[in-house]
């Protein structure tokens, strides 16, 4: 064997090597784009189980596919880049082929210097080309190793099966009472919403229309459990501060106060104010509103119960007329604030007043009231144990807040209201009870001078003042 | 050369024929031997690989095994000179490597009468043949065994500040006996290193002894035919060398040497536990040499990891040497190689 024979071996046997050196490079791209695909197809699982439950940037279909594409491809890439380690490969044709490392040996005298090969390399080139052309490579590399198709297949499968049949999974681990509940209260404020905007629409009220829409939306969130609990908490806090502010404007508004004198000149002038509030609809709708937000943050946060137990909704209503709501709007629709419960039922509001005892601060109902805890049983009181109000608020004059209303029946069946301004604060009394006692009492009184005030009401009231005058 | 010789050509140049060549003669030099040793065709085969590698072998076995005919054979089949030497305690080196002797030499002078000079002449022992049968080499004392070191690596004898070469081919075919150990001088290390390898002969068995009584307690003798001269073993030593043997085939046999040595990374837990000293790089040697030869005596044209693994209990059984634990325990070189070929594996990762 000379040197032109080796000339000759050389390049056919590095033929028969670069075949089977393809043929080993194609499996291991199958192999390593199948695993890639398959290490893709896992965060596309991912992506597919949380479309149902959170909403994504892009469509999940989207997100899958391009995750799916990412894994493959970084596996074809790997296997393009990974260079083929051809002795590595013919030292295993020779052990499968049985060969005694004839093909081996080949390559690595046909990579050596000539002088060096020797007399055998030739014939040794030759053999082996010899053999590796007679052999498919199929019989050298063995089956192709799909180890990770089934489970590929398997992940493609959940993940379409995902992508098709999302499932929301805060509803499995969410209690079913607790989303019918939430459900029930974003329909309830949603309603509310929507109502207060319509109104707020007619009567062209700017902010209120905003405030309306933020309140329905929330409402629609809650029924689709788009939102927390507590991060529904505290929208209705902003909102519900905003629809009181507004309903501070609304009732200044339609009944402007005397100059002067804050409480008792609002009393004085209640009774033509208190008409024309009730009458008025956007306040209807505010207090409506307030209303439902109120009871909404009571039954939502059992944590924040402390202020909506102290808010009772008969006696907490922004103006205090959910007994003149009770009974004018009986029949029509949703009720307004302090409405339910009561069904014109003089002692409902006491009554719910009463119970109320939660350590916050009453709602701006209460502030007028300094109803003793025995104001079940008078059915008049509508504030909260005085022993558990929090210190007065001082009072701003002519600051006007929702009034207190309470319901009763006149001795000719007529309704009668009774209006008492009381402040915007729903933090609780800031003021020592003496402070602001006289003040209450006399705008009891002046209140009492109405007309419409039932006699057994009215004395109801002097006794419910002169009992506290007593007692302090 | 007679018999079989005629039938076997000389190298032709063609490296296929001259493999084909070496093969066809390894076998009918088997063969021809085989027609007086009954069996051992694995001992002839390792000492003809022995031959052919430049090697010297030790063969070990209990007496009456035919070691001394076989290496007899063998010096007839192949057209060698052959010389014996009996190991005896009393042996002296000189008596193997040769001395320098005064010869009288008679010259005409002058004058009234002859003078007798004397000079001093090489007087080459039986260490100048081609093939040497020490037998019972673990008789001699040390000072005499020692005699065959230079002999057997560099294959020349320094008498008097002279190195006289030895006749090539040349190889010593040693043997001693594993039971009478009393009188014995053991080989030293060094002197065992220098044995290409070391065979060890089995009983025959019941078939084996039958047919050896036939041929032995008859009348019939067998005349060896001279399969091969001095120039056919030259050129098939030089055809063994250049037999391919890859790098990881190499380096496999490395690592087998390697693990025989107690202390380094590739060391069994038994090698480690039993063995004091492991194979050198005469081992590793004997290897790939022998696994060269092995595959061109089997018709391929290059050795693998099997050729290699073939000749690892001949090439290393005498290369190592146990510690006491080892001694006590008595464990043996073989158990050591098996276990060194079970966990060494053939291509690294």
């Amino acid at each position: 064997m000379g040197d032109a024979e080796n000339r000759s071996a050389a390049p056919a046997f590095l033929a028969e090597v670069s075949r089977l050196a393809r043929s080993a490079r194609r499996d291991l791209m199958i192999t390593r784009t199948v695993a890639g695909a398959f290490f893709g197809l896992v965060p596309a699982l991912g992506v597919a189980l949380l479309a149902g439950t959170v909403a994504l940037q892009l469509p999940a279909p989207v997100l899958a596919a391009a995750c799916l594409v990412v894994g493959a491809g970084v596996g074809a890439g790997a296997a393009l880049l990974r260079p083929t380690n051809r002795m590595r490969l013919l030292v295993r044709a020779d052990s499968v082929l049985g060969s005694k490392e004839l093909t081996s040996t080949a390559l690595e005298l046909s990579e050596a210097p000539r002088e060096k090969a020797g007399p055998f390399a030739a014939a040794v080139m030759e053999d082996a080309s010899r053999l590796l052309s007679a052999t498919p490579p199929r019989a050298i590399l063995g089956r192709l190793r799909l180890t990770f198709v089934p489970f590929t297949i398997v992940l493609a499968l959940l993940t379409i099966g995902a992508l098709l049949f999302p499932v929301d999974f805060r509803s499995l681990f969410a209690s079913p009472g607790r989303d019918g509940q939430m459900a029930q209260i974003g329909e309830d404020l949603r309603q509310g919403g929507e109502r207060l905007a319509e109104t707020a629409q007619e009567l062209g009220l700017g902010r209120t229309i905003d405030l309306s829409r933020q309140l329905a939306q929330l409402g629609a969130d809650l029924e689709a459990r788009r939102v927390s609990p507590k991060d529904a908490l505290r929208q209705m806090t902003q909102i519900e501060s905003g629809l009181r502010q507004e309903y501070g404007l609304r009732t200044q508004e339609a009944a402007p106060a005397p100059s002067g004198a804050p409480g008792p000149g609002q009393s004085q002038g209640g009774e033509g104010t208190s008409a024309g509030r009730v009458t008025d609809k956007g306040s209807r709708e505010l207090a409506d509103a307030i209303d439902r937000l109120d009871r909404a943050k009571r039954e939502l946060g059992g944590q924040d119960g402390g202020r909506g137990k102290g808010r009772p909704g008969a006696a907490t209503g922004p103006d205090g007329s959910q007994g003149d709501q009770a009974q004018n709007d009986q029949g029509q629709g949703a009720p307004p604030p302090g409405a339910q419960g009561q069904q014109g039922q003089q002692s409902q509001a006491g009554n719910q007043a009463g119970r109320s005892s939660g350590p916050a601060a009453p709602g701006p109902g209460a502030e007028n009231g300094n109803g003793p805890s025995d104001s079940k049983e008078s059915g008049i009181g509508t504030l909260p144990a005085p022993e558990k109000r929090g210190p007065a608020t001082p009072i701003t004059p002519g600051d006007k807040g929702p009034a207190l209303q309470a319901q009763g029946n006149a001795a000719n069946d007529e309704s009668t209201r009774m209006l008492v301004r009381s402040l915007p604060e729903r933090s609780g009394s800031r003021l020592p009870e003496d402070a602001v006692l006289n003040q209450y009492s006399r705008q009891a009184e002046s209140a009492l001078a109405r007309d419409e005030i039932p006699l057994k009401l009215r004395q109801s009231v002097k006794e419910y003042f002169t009992t506290i005058g007593i007692t302090k | 050369m007679e018999g079989n010789a005629e039938a076997i050509p000389a190298g032709t140049g063609d490296i296929r024929q001259d493999a084909a060549w070496a093969g066809g003669l390894v076998k009918a030099l088997q063969e021809e031997i085989g027609r007086v040793i009954v069996g051992h065709q694995d001992v002839i085969h390792d000492v003809l690989v022995c031959l052919f590698c430049g090697g010297h072998a030790l063969l070990e076995g209990v007496p009456g095994l035919g070691k001394t005919t076989l290496i007899k054979c063998l010096g007839m089949v192949l057209d060698l000179t052959a010389s014996r030497i009996q190991f005896t305690p009393d042996l002296m080196p000189a008596d193997i490597i040769g001395t320098n002797v005064l010869v009288p030499e008679e010259t005409q002078q002058a004058g009234p009468g002859l003078e007798i000079r004397r000079y001093v002449r090489f007087q080459k022992g039986p260490m100048f043949a081609n093939i040497v049968l020490a037998d019972e080499i673990n008789r001699a004392t040390p000072k005499t065994q020692s005699a065959l070191l230079e002999a057997m690596q560099e294959q020349t004898v320094t008498v008097g500040g002279t190195s006289h070469v030895l006749e090539q081919p040349f190889i010593v075919l040693a043997t001693q006996n594993p039971i009478e150990m009393e009188g014995t001088y053991p080989l030293p290390e060094a002197q065992l290193d220098r044995f290409f390898f070391k065979l060890a002969l089995g009983y025959p068995t019941a078939g084996q002894i039958a047919a050896i009584l036939d041929r032995t307690t008859t009348a019939a003798s067998v005349a060896l035919a001279k399969i091969v001269d001095a120039e056919g073993i030259r050129r098939l030593k030089a055809l063994v060398r250049d037999v391919p043997l890859a790098a990881h085939v190499r380096d496999y046999a490395i690592r087998l040497a390697l693990a025989t040595r107690p202390g380094t990374e590739a060391a069994t837990e038994l090698v480690t536990r039993y063995v004091r000293y492991g194979a050198s790089p005469r081992g590793p040697q004997a290897l790939v040499l022998a696994a060269k030869a092995n595959a061109l005596f089997d018709g391929r044209l290059n050795a693998g990891f099997d050729d290699v693994r073939a000749s690892a209990r001949q090439a290393l059984r005498h290369r190592i040497l146990f510690n006491f634990e080892g001694e006590a325990e008595g464990v043996t070189p073989e158990q050591v190689i098996d276990d060194v070929l079970s966990r060494v594996p053939a291509a690294e990762d």
